[in-house]
């Protein structure tokens, strides 16, 4: 099963610019206001469906972008996997 | 029709893709950037981060997010300027040609913080030779600050060498590219700019109210604005990642769909094809008014070496009157008196009277300067 991710950012700058590059890399990714659960700086977070946490991270690594935190996602519950 | 020909205080018209974009942004966005997730502030902050990528490329920036939105580059240059911090004693080179948006925060400074300035004279003709600023480089020299060319004669200065110099000297160079952003090509890198000032309602043919600093990554500058930034909300404090911490509170967001599409037309149309074209146009302004009785030309005198930017008087006549009549009898815009810069105006040798000043754009013809110089024929005989 796939898993559901979100991502938040320092700023909006960086959900602009990881939007860009996460959808030249094939992902669907969709924006939400940050949810409450997760304790975040920016008011806007991307969401998205990806197998694996390290895929992910190959992504940010090869585009020099610093998440802030990349969490786990399930609607009312929410499993912090990074922390930076 | 008016001949337009100060496009060195404003370019005009703009292209019909500029109205559109704006046109578009209030009918189909119109909200707030940075605060919000819905549909159309998802869109306002795509726009906002497509025009820093714009940005970025025009001048050769690898890092968008080092793009700063300003008012205009008056604010840009003031952001730098008064931002970098100086203590007493330190000293700015800048020199004798520079527009009051770099003079007078200097002053400023040279009043409040005590700075030491040393301004390097120009030629006559607003020409500086790299040498003389590596010269009066000292331990206490904290910044180079020049324009990339006057917005009074025209003339280009070697900011290439100059950066070199800065370079090898480790010291922070700012670049006032108001009069050469869109127009000449620059790129921060390659010319070892750390600081990058311009507007973008110039040659990059955006509307008025947007401008643009670019910051180098090690430099550091205190924000000209405190406030909001839809970023780090939970803290009191102004955030320290930028572009954030330069730009608090709601930004220029129809200014910046404008700015966009203008860059694009510049992009679409090259910027040495642009260049090529003013230049030609200015040589043959040149020419013809060289062969005119009565009037004298200031600056270089040769295309290669300025900007679309002309400068002109007829003898024993006042340069007010001839704009007066170039506007009543001929339909001709142009600009007259010291052009916020009374230092170039001594430096050329045509302090306090002035002079008339032909900028020349991208939307003039052969028509126009056949016109003009015809109707100076005319008041000069």
């Amino acid at each position: 099963m796939s898993n559901s991710w979100v991502i938040t950012f320092e700023s909006v700058y960086y959900v602009m610019k990881a939007e860009k590059i996460l959808k030249k890399n094939g992902f669907n990714v969709k924006l939400i206001p940050t949810p409450r659960e997760v304790s975040s700086d920016c008011g806007m977070a991307i969401e998205l469906i990806c197998d694996k946490l390290e895929i992910l991270k190959n992504v940010f690594r090869k585009n020099q972008l610093e998440p802030d935190t990349i969490y786990e996602w399930q609607e009312g519950k929410s499993d912090k996997k990074k922390d930076r | 029709m008016t001949t337009y020909l100060d496009n060195a205080a404003t370019s005009f018209p703009k292209p019909d893709s500029v109205l559109e974009a704006m046109s578009n942004y209030f009918t189909q966005i119109g909200v707030n950037a940075g605060r919000s997730a819905y549909h159309q502030a998802h869109a306002a902050s795509q726009l906002v981060f497509e025009t820093r990528e714009a940005v970025a490329q025009i001048i050769g920036a690898r890092d968008s997010s080092r793009i700063i939105f300003t008012q205009n580059a008056t604010e840009s240059l003031n952001l730098a300027i008064l931002g970098l911090g100086f203590n007493e004693g330190d000293r700015v080179i800048t020199s004798s040609i520079e527009h009051n948006s770099v003079m007078r925060p200097l002053r400023y400074l040279e009043k409040e913080k005590r700075i030491k300035l040393e301004i390097i004279k120009c030629s006559t003709d607003g020409q500086l030779e790299p040498q003389k600023i590596e010269t009066k480089i000292t331990k206490k020299t904290k910044l180079i600050v020049l324009n990339h060319a006057s917005n009074v004669v025209g003339t280009i200065l070697p900011i290439n060498e100059i950066g070199r110099i800065a370079r090898k000297y480790n010291i922070p160079f700012l670049v006032d590219a108001a009069q050469t952003i869109g127009v000449l090509p620059i790129n921060v890198n390659e010319n070892n700019i750390d600081l990058l000032a311009f507007s973008g309602h110039k040659g990059l043919l955006g509307p008025q109210g947007i401008g643009c600093l670019f910051v180098r990554e090690n430099i550091e500058l205190r924000p000209l604005k405190f406030g909001g930034t839809g970023s780090s909300s939970e803290s009191e404090y102004q955030p320290e990642f930028l572009p954030d911490k330069y730009e608090s509170g709601t930004l220029n967001l129809p200014g910046i769909a404008g700015l966009k599409a203008g860059i694009n037309f510049i992009l679409n149309k090259g910027i040495v094809n642009i260049r090529n074209y003013i230049q030609n146009l200015t040589g043959q302004l040149i020419e013809q008014l060289s062969q005119i009785e009565n009037v004298i030309i200031y600056g270089p005198k040769n295309e290669k070496r300025q900007t679309g930017v002309v400068l002109l008087n007829i003898k024993n006549r006042d340069p007010g009157l001839v704009g007066a009549l170039l506007d009543k009898e001929y339909n001709i815009a142009v600009r007259v008196g010291l052009h916020c810069s009374s230092i170039t105006h001594k430096t050329i040798g045509t302090f306090p009277k002035g002079a008339v000043r032909v900028s020349i754009g991208i939307f003039n013809t052969t028509t126009h300067i056949n016109k003009l110089c015809k109707a100076l024929c005319q008041i000069a005989g």
